[in-house]
Formats: C-alpha cells, sequence, structure tokens
C-alpha cells in the first residue's frame, strides 16, 4: 500500500512538473508577444532556482544579485531567439551557465589585480549560510562542472535531457558527470561521519 | 552493510525517490545513507528572492519590452544556411569556370563533393543550433578532427604528390580568390546567422569562417587547374584556416565591444 502511495506521488509529480513545464512555455511565449504581466509572472517564478544556480561559495549576496540582474537581462535581449515548442528551461539555464562563468572570469580578473591590505574587511555573509541542508553545503566542494550538473538536476528539477541541452553536451556525459558528483558527495559525508 | 549502501548509491544514481522497504531499515542504521536519501527526497532549497528584486528585475525589462519576432525552427535556419552555400558555390563556379573539374577524375570529384556536402552539413547544423541557447550539442572537437582528417586524407591519397616549379606563382591568386569567396560568403552567411543570440560568440565566429572557408575552398576545388596534393593542402587549407582564424576574431572582439556600449 505504501508503495503504492509513494508511486501516485511521484507520478502525480511528474504530471506537476509537465503542467508547470507548460504554464512556463505559455509564459514566455506572451512576454515574446510584449505581455508585462507575463515578464512579472515569469521573474518571480524562476528567479528563485537562477539565483541557487548563480550562487556559490565565492560569490557574495550582492554579487548574485548581480549576476540575477544580468542573466534577466540577457535573457530579454535574447527572447526572440526561444523557439516555444522547445522546452524552456534549458533555454533559459543556458544563458544562466554563461551569466555565470563570465561572472567567474570578471571576478578572477579584479582578484588579479588586487592590492594587498593590512587588515581584512569583514566578509559579507555567502549564500551557502542561506543554504538549508547539509548536503547542499557539500555541493560547493565539487568541481564546477559537476556542481552545476546536480544543481540543476536537484535544485531546478530538470532532466537529464535538458540538463544535456543546457549545457551543450550528451546526455551521457551529463549522467557520468552526475555519478562522479554522487561518488564525491558519498566521499565527503564517509570523511564527515568519521570526523 | 556495505552491499545495501551501494543499493542506496544505485537508487541515488537513478534518482529514485522510491526506496524498498529493506532499505529503509538499513537507512534508519547508516547515517551516511540516511544524508543522502533525505538529501534526494527533500524539497528543492532555494534561495529567497526578495519582492523588491522582482519588482525591480520586473520594471527593468518591462521598460524596454515590446513584441518580438522569434527565430524559424532550427530545421529552416539549417536549410537557410545550406541554400546560402550551395547558391554562392554554384554562382562563383559559374563565374570563375570549372577548370578544376575537368582535371578530376570521377573518384576524385565524388570524394570531394561528398566531403564538402558532410562538411557543409555538420557547419550548418551547427551554426543553426548555437543561434539558439540550450538548443544541445553544437559541432564537437571529435567530429571537427575526423572531418579534417578525411579531408586530409581524401587529398593525400587521391591526388598526386608532385609540386610544380611555379608553387609560390601558381599558389597566390588561388589564395587571393580564396579569401575574397570567403568573406564575401562570411558576409552573407552572417546575414542569415544575425538574429540569433550565440552564448560562445568566440565558437559562433569559428563556425562561421569555417563555414565561408569551405565554401573558399570548395569553389577553388572545381575552378582551379592545379590539382596536386601540395598545392590543395597549402594554399587552398589556408583559405579554411585563415578565413576561419579571421572570423573568430572580428566576432570576439565585435561582441567586447558592443559589451562595452551596452
Amino acid at each position: 500500500v505504501g508503495g503504492g502511495i509513494a508511486l501516485q506521488r511521484a507520478d502525480e509529480t511528474e504530471r506537476g512538473i509537465a503542467r508547470d513545464e507548460d504554464a512556463l512555455r505559455e509564459l514566455m511565449r506572451r512576454y515574446q508577444g510584449g505581455d508585462p504581466v507575463a515578464v512579472e509572472d515569469l521573474v518571480r517564478r524562476l528567479s528563485p532556482s537562477l539565483l541557487s544556480f548563480l550562487s556559490g561559495p565565492l560569490v557574495s549576496r550582492s554579487d548574485a544579485d548581480d549576476l540575477l540582474q544580468e542573466c534577466w537581462l540577457r535573457i530579454h535581449r535574447s527572447r526572440h531567439a526561444y523557439n516555444a515548442t522547445e522546452p524552456l528551461l534549458p533555454w533559459i539555464f543556458s544563458i544562466a551557465r554563461h551569466t555565470r562563468l563570465d561572472g567567474y572570469r570578471r571576478r578572477r580578473r579584479h582578484l588579479l589585480r588586487e592590492v594587498l591590505v593590512e587588515k581584512l574587511p569583514e566578509r559579507a555573509p555567502t549564500p551557502e549560510c542561506v543554504w538549508g541542508s547539509h548536503v547542499m553545503k557539500l555541493l560547493d566542494r565539487l568541481p564546477e562542472a559537476q556542481r552545476e550538473v546536480v544543481v540543476m538536476l536537484k535544485v531546478s528539477g530538470m532532466t537529464l535531457e535538458d540538463v544535456a541541452h543546457a549545457t551543450a553536451s550528451s546526455v551521457g556525459s551529463v549522467k557520468q558527470k552526475a555519478h562522479r558528483a554522487y561518488a564525491r558527495l558519498r566521499q565527503l559525508l564517509e570523511l564527515e561521519g568519521e570526523k | 552493510m556495505p552491499g545495501d549502501c551501494e543499493l542506496v548509491d544505485a537508487m541515488l544514481d537513478q534518482r529514485a525517490e522510491l526506496l524498498p522497504e529493506k532499505l529503509h531499515r538499513h537507512i534508519e542504521g547508516c547515517a551516511r545513507c540516511r544524508g543522502l536519501h533525505e538529501w534526494l527526497i527533500s524539497d528543492a532549497d532555494l534561495i529567497d528572492v526578495s519582492p523588491t528584486t522582482v519588482d525591480r528585475l520586473s520594471r527593468l525589462l518591462k521598460s524596454s519590452l515590446r513584441p518580438v519576432n522569434p527565430l524559424p525552427p532550427t530545421k529552416v535556419s539549417v536549410i537557410q544556411a545550406s541554400l546560402c552555400f550551395v547558391m554562392l558555390t554554384l554562382g562563383f563556379t559559374s563565374l570563375l569556370g570549372t577548370a578544376g573539374l575537368a582535371q578530376m577524375g570521377r573518384l576524385e570529384s565524388s570524394a570531394m563533393v561528398l566531403l564538402f556536402t558532410t562538411g557543409l552539413i555538420l557547419f550548418s547544423v551547427s551554426l543553426a543550433r548555437q543561434m539558439r541557447p540550450g538548443s544541445g550539442t553544437y559541432l564537437s572537437k571529435s567530429m571537427v578532427v575526423l572531418f579534417v582528417l578525411g579531408l586530409l586524407t581524401c587529398i593525400s591519397l587521391l591526388f598526386p604528390w608532385h609540386a610544380s616549379q611555379s608553387f609560390v606563382a601558381q599558389g597566390w591568386p588561388c589564395l587571393f580568390a580564396g579569401l575574397v569567396i570567403g568573406v564575401l560568403g562570411a558576409v552573407v552567411l552572417w546575414l542569415v546567422v544575425r538574429r540569433g543570440a550565440p552564448v560562445l560568440p568566440g565558437t559562433m565566429g569559428a563556425n562561421l569562417g569555417a563555414t565561408a572557408g569551405l565554401l573558399g575552398v570548395s569553389v577553388l576545388q572545381f575552378q582551379c587547374p592545379y590539382q596536386q596534393a601540395p598545392h590543395l593542402l597549402v594554399w587552398h587549407g589556408t583559405v579554411l584556416v585563415a578565413v576561419t582564424l579571421a572570423c573568430t576574431g572580428i566576432m570576439v572582439i565585435a561582441t567586447r565591444i558592443l559589451g562595452r556600449r551596452k
């Protein structure tokens, strides 16, 4: 009986995701048509996932907010390049992924130009403090390519095919990265357990 | 119980939230597996975005909101790019003549047409995908390597390996003509792909340049009367490399300049 209920719940969740995807596509189609209500709705629905994806161990909250704004501006400029017959999330996260990479490169350039000071300024709290579960904090210790795959799969609820499209790679490559990430997570959990 | 731990790992790999009853008992006693399972079944930890930020972002986007015309499907862009390539090849070949085609045998001409067609399909599909973010893999490195190796092998095996006395004198006109055709081809292809929104401008430039360079090489192949392997590899090959590098550079620089202005 328990298994039956669980299966039914999984089926409902799957249908819920499909309904949500359809709603997002419809909103994007209206956004392309110039509907201001659709813009607001899209920003409200997608910003939490985008912000979670754009954040990271070395990104302060204000930097993450700046990246979110830049990401939305890129989405806005490229909105004509979305085809309403295709899933929306791979399109959105492909843009977010490159916004994050460009942000990382910018930060690295700034770090190289930085001058050493005698007294270290107080560090702004990073979003990792906001992330609730223990495993989510461990994600920040994964290599970037593995982290982004796990965040897209787990946080944004994307399918393997969607992640493959968003990262311009094959499903096999995404599976491999996810597998390595999970293996690393297990290692980290075991190490923490031993401590 | 390492066997049960492995079963939990396998479920995690499949992103299966439903565990058999036996594993539930194992999870109760294994901290590591409990941590992983709790994470798997938990709701995603999303960072909250304040209503003020949502309002600010919405206002920012609405300030320049107007209806846009969506890009046609990927297939249409592939057909457009391919048609441009074929029309330009036919146009330039009819203008410059087909002396090269007369020099080649049936095997050589069939192999070269097959290679150019393969290259055209690869590059135009990749161009069309790069116009749309999140539309899947672009041209993979292994495909490019395979295509280049195929081209080099065909030329090396099918064409004679003797260089004439006037190797350089015969080569310059080919290089010049190839570059002119490549540049014109790049401009026309850019008109086809200009509405796209590439996330990697450098890769898009390289792809565009490679397609235009291939156009130059294919026209030269049918027009050039010097059908020897050294001439084809050095002078015709340089056209492909030079146009690819030039387009990559131009695209990267143009994106930086436009990015600074924005």
